[in-house]
């Protein structure tokens, strides 16, 4: 056995121990679908805002967004501004009147939420079968997880995928959201340190006389290999190769704020007035993170375009700048990445099938008949049994390795946002309440445009495609609460006068 | 202008994004937090 692949199974297996301890303790601590779903609404501000930076930031970021880097070039880093800007103005905007709001709902998700809130099963059902979307984020993990067991251990693709599937599907079966929340913030924090070290060792290794030199040096060699490589808009990148393409790619991390599993962080938190802290813990750790998005332009620097698959190009950088031990523990903070991510998106799907769907649909509206005390066992036993049927179907849709991750990640997330973010939004900044009618039509037009624009092949970006169709969905919204309010205004007098 | 455009774009960019977050974060979550609890103190 080489040293690689030693120093990664002792990794693996520290890093295992200590995560299923933490989900051990979390077990202990989940009583019902409200620790399972929102750790009981009692959490701290920087345990939380680590957990959302976590949950906020997947192995997409170390593996398959350098892999952008390594194939785009300087063009990524409007990825970079979209996630630190993007995604904290979003979380801003919306984190403060959510929580208000849900004071008086004590909503556990954002289909219990929306549909609490709009009066409206259809919305609750409807949003809740819009977040099995992110089944293709949760396949993107996996993915993640594959390829580090492909690279450091050796394993076949599929293999790996196989291993990666069963440790997250075991570890979140047990703990729920404390097992999240805890886990996410001591993986946050390896996360961290690794984008730290990734974009101080570039600078080290290339240094020319100054940082300036260093980087106009790393330039130059991306120019002499493809001019585009240095470009503000790269033609060559699906995603960053017009400036409408840079305003829809930070529109959809904006939106992507509001995602279901990060918005169980918002209602997790015990004080309100510590949510100012939780954001400036998230934007601080998030900044740091996301500096690993130079470890692709270094990786193309250094090894050139030549055999190097774009999600592995990190973990080449890695393996040629770094010595063995070093290599083993950047694998553990990849799949630290990969868990943080899909534990938290389990939770939220979870929630879907027991809370939205079972106690506040068919148990609430009389379709199963029990008394509250059995249904929230049942509750329990629904929101953990889905953990191992999404993982399975999760695993089955990237049997086949995909070129980009990042791209089936996408799928997920700009379908989430395109039939939500209306509502979500209307909720949070209209100036009168809308009707659920224009909240319905919303999600409906919202997740048709997308399936249109993107898998119509209209668009071919999946964040463009879903920033259009979220933008589509949240005009609907804007004009079908106003022509409703005027239509039910309109019948209001007319029965008024009828009356007279 | 650092080195090239793009980096330019993703030094300055960051810096006028950090302001922008920053001062949104301390008018809409720390200032009224602060506002609100000074009252709260003189109501007691």
């Amino acid at each position: 056995m080489d040293t690689v692949k030693l120093f990664t199974w002792i990794g693996f297996a520290v890093f295992l121990v200590i995560m299923l301890i933490l989900g051990y303790i979390g077990t202990k601590k989940t009583k019902n679908i409200r620790d399972f779903a929102i750790g009981g609404g009692n959490l701290g501000p920087v345990v939380l805002g680590l957990s959302f930076a976590a949950t906020y930031l997947s192995a997409a970021t170390f593996l398959g967004y350098p892999g952008w880097s390594h194939e785009w070039g300087l063009t990524n880093l409007w990825l970079a501004l979209a996630m630190i800007g993007g995604g904290a103005i979003g979380v801003l905007m919306v984190a403060k009147k959510i929580r208000l709001l849900n004071e008086e709902q004590k909503s556990l998700s954002l289909p219990d939420w929306l549909g609490d809130y709009y009066k409206s099963d259809l919305l609750r059902v409807g949003t809740g079968l819009i977040l099995l979307f992110n089944v293709f984020y949760i396949a993107a993990q996996f993915v993640a997880g594959a390829r580090i067991f492909e690279y450091l251990l050796g394993m076949d693709y599929r293999t790996g995928l196989i291993l990666i599937t069963v440790i997250v599907v075991l570890y979140v079966f047990g703990g729920g959201a404390f097992a999240d929340i805890y886990t996410d913030a001591v993986q946050v924090i390896l996360m961290a340190i690794a984008g730290i070290a990734i974009f101080i060792s570039g600078i080290v290794i290339f240094w020319k006389n100054g940082i300036s030199a260093t980087f106009a040096g790393i330039a130059d060699n991306l120019a002499a290999q493809d001019a585009n490589l240095v470009a503000v808009f790269n033609p060559d990148s699906a995603h960053f190769y017009s400036i409408g393409a840079v305003i829809g790619a930070i529109c959809i991390q904006w939106a992507f704020a509001s995602a279901p599993h990060l918005f169980n962080k918002v209602l997790g938190l015990k004080n309100e007035k510590d949510l100012g802290k939780m954001i400036l813990t998230y934007v601080i750790t998030a900044s740091l993170c996301v500096l690993v998005l130079f470890g692709g332009l270094y990786s193309r620097v250094a090894l050139g375009s030549a055999d190097v698959v774009a999600d592995l190009a990190l973990m080449e950088y890695v393996a040629w700048a770094f010595p063995a031990i070093v290599v083993a523990m950047f694998g553990v903070v990849i799949l630290a990445a990969a868990m943080s991510t899909t534990d938290g998106l389990f939770v939220s799907i979870s929630t879907v099938f027991a809370n939205d769907l079972f106690l506040k649909f068919l148990v609430r509206r009389g379709h199963v008949r029990v008394d509250e005390e059995k249904a929230e066992k049942i509750a329990l036993q629904i929101s953990r049994l889905t953990v191992p049927v999404v993982g399975i179907i999760a695993l089955l849709i990237v049997m086949k390795p995909p070129v980009y991750m990042g791209d089936i990640m996408w799928i997920g997330i700009s379908g989430v946002a395109a039939g939500t973010l209306g509502p979500i939004l209307y909720a949070v900044y209209g100036r009168r309440k809308a009707s659920a009618r224009a909240a319905e039509g919303s999600m409906i037009i919202g997740l048709v445009a997308y399936l249109i624009l993107y898998f119509g092949g209209l668009i071919p970006s999946t964040m463009t495609a879903g920033a259009v169709a979220t933008g589509i969905g949240i005009a609907t919204m804007a004009i079908l609460a106003n022509v409703l309010a005027t239509e039910n205004k309109k019948i209001r007098l007319a029965d008024a006068e009828q009356g007279r | 202008m650092f080195v090239n455009e793009m980096l330019t774009v993703w030094l300055y960019g960051s810096v006028i994004t950090y302001i922008i977050v920053g001062f949104a974060l301390w008018k809409w979550y720390f200032k009224e937090n602060h506002s609100v609890g000074k009252k709260e103190k003189g109501r007691v």
